[in-house]
Order: C-alpha cells, then sequence, then structure tokens
C-alpha cells in the first residue's frame, strides 16, 4: 500500500537523521566535556520515537518479530529514562555512557537509512551488509556499556526509587523500580545471546556469502 | 509427477514422484519417505515466492499439486519439533491451577509474616478464576475437537510464560496484604456476570463441539442464539467474563491480561470469520454463510 511506504519512508528518514544528530551531538559532547546536555533531547526523541515500531509490527506494516522488537525497545526506553534521564548528571560522567550513545547511534544510523531507501527500491549490497554487520561489534559494546551504567547506578536507583507506585489502591498495583532495575540487569543475561543470534540468522537471511567479497578473513555465515 | 523440493534459500532437498491427482497429503507423506527426521506434521510447503517481501503462499491441502504449482516446485519450511494441541494446553492452563494455591495457602513465603487474613472478595476471586482455568483443562480433555493436531514446541514455553506469568502477577495483587476490594454493590453484580458469561461460553463449546463428528475436520455452519449475531460468540463470552472479572477483582494486572486476550480473541475471531465466508461461498453446492453475521461484536466488528 502506498500511503504504508511513504509514511515509513518519512519514518525512518527522520530516524536515520535523528540519530546522526545523536552521534554529532556525542562528538561535541565528549569534546567540549558535557556529554549528557549536548546528546540529551535528539537521544530522547530518537529513542522514544522508536517505540512506533513495535505498532507498526502489530498492524502488520512491518514484517519483523514482535517480541524481539518489544525487547529491544523497552531495554532501550528503561536504560534512557529510568536509569540515564533521572541521574543524568553521575550517569553523563560514564565512560560506559559515551560507549553506549556511540554504539546505539552507529547501529541506528545505518538501520534506518537501510529501512528508508529499502521502500523505494532494493538497497545496495553494501548498505544490507552494513545494515546486518554493523551489529556484530555493537551489540555487545552497546549492551555491556547498558549494563555498566545500570549496574552502577542501582544504589542510586534504590535510594530514590523513580517512577515507583505504592500499595494501597484502587487498582491493586505496585511497582518497585529498585526491583525492576535489578530484574532489567538479569534479562541481558539471556537477553544479549537471543538478540545477537536473532541478528546472525536475519543476516543469514539477507547476506548472501556470494555477495560478501570473500577474503581469508571473512566468516562463511551459515 | 515429479514434484522438487527445494529450501528457502533455494537449494534442491528431494525430488518425490505422486500422482497426476496427488495433494498435499499425498506430498507429505512421499517425502516424510525420504526423511525420516520430518514427520509430516513438522513439514510446511509454500509456492515459490514472488518476491522476498511478501508473505509466502501456502499449498492448499484440497486442490491438487498440478492446479497449483507453475514448474513443479515446492518450498519447505521446518516447523521443527512438534506437540499436540491438546498437550499445549494442558501444559498451559496448569500452571494458574498451581499458581492460585500457592498463593492463598502459603502467603508468608511471598509477602512475609504478620498477614491480615483474606477477606471474601479475594476468596471469591480465587474460585473465579480457578473454575475457569478447571473449565478450560476438562474442555480440551473432553469437549473440544480440534482442527489442528499439533503446534510447534516452542509454543508451549511461549504460550506458558503467558498464562502462567499473568496468573503470577494477578495472583500476587489480588492476595496482597494491602488489597483493596470493590464496594460491596459492584462486586456482587460483577461476580454474578462473571459466572453468568463463563457459563454461556461453556455452552457455546458444547454446542459448536457438538457440529463436529468425532475424528473429522468438518466445519458446519452453526446457527441459533448469539450465533445469529457473530461468528464467535464464545470469544466473545470470554471477553465479557474477564472485563466482569476484573470489574470485581480490580486489579491493574486483571486489566493487563484481559486486553492482551481480547485482542488476541479479536484477531482469532475475524480469522475464522473469514475462514467460515470462504468455505461456506454458496458455490458448488456449498451454504452460503449467512451475511447479516459479524466476527465478534454483534452489528460492528
Amino acid at each position: 500500500m502506498k500511503l504504508a511506504k511513504a509514511y515509513l519512508f518519512l519514518y525512518n528518514t527522520a530516524a536515520a537523521i535523528g540519530w546522526s544528530l545523536v552521534l554529532g551531538n556525542l562528538i561535541w559532547g565528549v569534546y567540549a566535556d558535557d556529554a549528557w546536555s549536548a546528546v540529551e533531547w535528539s537521544l530522547k526523541i530518537s529513542q522514544t520515537a522508536a517505540v512506533l515500531e513495535i505498532l507498526h509490527c502489530l498492524l502488520g506494516l512491518v514484517r519483523a518479530s514482535v517480541f524481539s522488537t518489544i525487547l529491544q525497545v523497552s531495554s532501550r526506553i528503561y536504560i534512557l529514562w529510568v536509569v540515564a534521564d533521572p541521574f543524568h548528571d553521575a550517569v553523563g560522567q560514564f565512560l560506559a555512557f559515551k560507549t553506549m550513545v556511540l554504539a546505539w547511534s552507529l547501529t541506528e544510523i545505518p538501520r534506518y537509512a537501510y529501512f528508508a531507501i529499502g521502500q523505494v527500491q532494493k538497497p545496495p549490497k553494501w548498505m544490507t551488509w552494513l545494515r546486518y554487520s554493523s551489529f556484530m561489534p555493537l551489540y555487545p559494546l552497546g549492551a555491556a556499556s547498558e549494563a555498566a551504567c545500570l549496574y552502577t547506578v542501582l544504589p542510586l536507583i534504590k535510594e530514590a526509587r523513580p517512577y515507583s507506585i505504592y500499595m494501597p489502591n484502587t487498582l491493586n498495583f505496585a511497582l518497585d523500580s529498585y526491583f525492576t532495575s535489578i530484574c532489567s540487569l538479569l534479562i541481558y543475561i539471556p537477553g544479549l545471546p537471543f538478540m545477537y543470534s536473532h541478528m546472525i540468522g536475519q543476516r543469514a537471511k539477507y547476506v548472501k556469502p556470494a555477495d560478501v567479497r570473500s577474503t581469508s578473513a571473512s566468516k562463511k555465515v551459515d | 509427477m515429479d514434484v522438487t523440493i527445494v529450501s528457502r534459500s533455494g537449494s534442491k532437498i528431494a525430488q518425490v514422484s505422486l500422482s497426476e491427482e496427488a495433494k498435499l497429503r499425498d506430498l507429505k507423506d512421499a517425502f516424510h519417505k525420504t526423511n525420516k527426521k520430518y514427520y509430516p506434521e513438522r513439514q510446511r510447503f509454500t509456492l515459490p515466492a514472488t518476491s522476498s517481501s511478501e508473505k509466502p503462499l501456502p499449498v492448499a491441502e484440497d486442490v491438487p499439486l498440478n492446479d497449483q504449482l507453475s514448474d513443479a516446485t515446492v518450498v519447505f519450511k521446518d516447523m521443527g519439533p512438534q506437540i499436540s494441541w491438546r498437550g499445549v494446553f494442558v501444559i498451559e492452563y496448569l500452571g494458574p491451577l498451581l499458581i492460585f494455591p500457592t498463593f492463598l495457602m502459603r502467603p508468608s513465603i511471598i509477602y512475609g509474616t504478620d498477614l491480615p487474613p483474606l477477606i471474601e472478595q479475594q476468596y471469591s476471586g480465587f474460585v473465579a478464576f480457578m473454575f475457569h482455568y478447571v473449565k478450560r483443562e476438562l474442555e480440551t480433555l473432553l469437549v473440544h475437537k480440534f482442527s489442528n493436531s499439533t503446534m510447534p514446541i516452542m509454543n508451549v514455553f511461549k504460550n506458558s510464560m503467558y498464562y502462567w506469568g499473568f496468573a503470577a502477577g494477578i495472583a500476587y495483587f489480588l492476595f496482597h496484604p494491602l488489597y483493596t476490594p470493590v464496594t460491596m454493590g459492584r462486586y456482587a453484580f460483577c461476580m454474578a456476570m462473571f459466572w453468568f458469561w463463563e457459563v454461556a461460553n461453556f455452552v457455546t463449546h458444547a454446542y459448536l463441539s457438538s457440529l463436529r463428528p468425532a475424528g473429522t475436520k468438518v466445519r458446519k455452519i452453526p446457527r441459533d442464539g448469539a450465533f445469529e449475531f457473530v461468528s464467535c460468540p464464545n470469544y466473545l463470552f470470554e471477553i465479557l467474563a474477564w472485563m466482569f472479572f476484573n470489574l470485581f477483582t480490580s486489579t491493574l494486572v486483571g486489566w493487563a491480561f484481559f486486553v492482551v486476550g481480547s485482542a488476541q480473541m479479536l484477531v482469532w475471531a475475524l480469522k475464522k470469520h473469514k475462514n467460515y465466508q470462504a468455505e461456506f461461498d454458496g458455490k458448488d453446492g456449498r451454504e452460503l454463510y449467512p451475511t447479516g453475521r459479524k466476527a465478534l461484536i454483534p452489528f460492528i466488528l
């Protein structure tokens, strides 16, 4: 459907631009020694907008796994809004914060550019290769950075308990962000291998061995 | 006819000789003979794809292969180890039946000591929830007549996480020492409504079962009562039952469970409605599916 293609083209282009801004801001922020202030708004907008992608999957606009999309997006949103934002004075100083934003933007720019082009024509082989290979160093870097930020900030979360909800209340619901943060940290243990192997599987589908210029260093993907 | 079986990446897997009138079942049996690992329930065959972004079309069961295949080629996908539908249902519904009593009878392991006694609304919620899943187990074993025999075994984990997870979540808040009940009037009315719609759902299941002779996959047009308005009154009644369950127990997790379950049932109802309309198209002596019916919500959807 033409409208869907147009919308997806616009969304993915906007996202690619957004993340390029994040990367640019990050470089500036590291140079100016205030990474958080530099990236804050471009990061918040670009990453939070990604929640739309869950909707895209559910509505069938995009052929992607709902589960892996929810896992991916919610872990990013959690790190951004529960870990980084409430404690940005501390987190902004971490090396892990900078490597995290670097990993995120370096993965997302090729990814969104690939999807944007894909609405119009078949993306060139090098773009496909980039989109399905950048995760290989960047997923572990990103996940390790996220986990490091989370772990370091745990004592602060225990103290402040951001976004927590307490009982009694009429909807009989409670949420303890210290508890959920520990659970989030533990989820990385199965989560990263799952996401990584999901991408390996995707790579096998889209990057045929013939596309990869054969050198002795290139791995045969099965 | 000779049918070539290829993998999704295009490489040839096997070639089988079939009769000219052969259908999907014959193809599956023949392929199974060449490779013992892939029993028929595990095999999925689709027509060669015309474009890479479209979902591949499955090979139809009742149409001779000769009429479906343009160049006698089919694409094979291994659906992985399978488990019977009956098996999955028994396992996934068992969780709630074990989890709720644990919370009720050993709350100290979850909430600690010095707990206030439970109130009537909590016991009623317990009975309602337990009844629902006992009913489901009994229906699975004695009432339902399944169309498909199996599903991928990974579904057991996925489905169980859903049922067991929500059961634990609802139990945690329903039996919580700081649980706040709704007003007596609302509790009484909504609980009564829950039971009414539960029974309605059961009656509908029993009727649907009576339409299908044992051991067949026959589908007949359901008649009378709510069926005159919707294709899937069983889903509608279950949605109503859960709505009233949450209105009288009032937990956010319970409402989340309601939303997810209802969305799933809506999707199933739309699919089922489409299948009925496709099968009962009024041609070749088949009945025409009544046109006024909607999928799930009378007059609306």
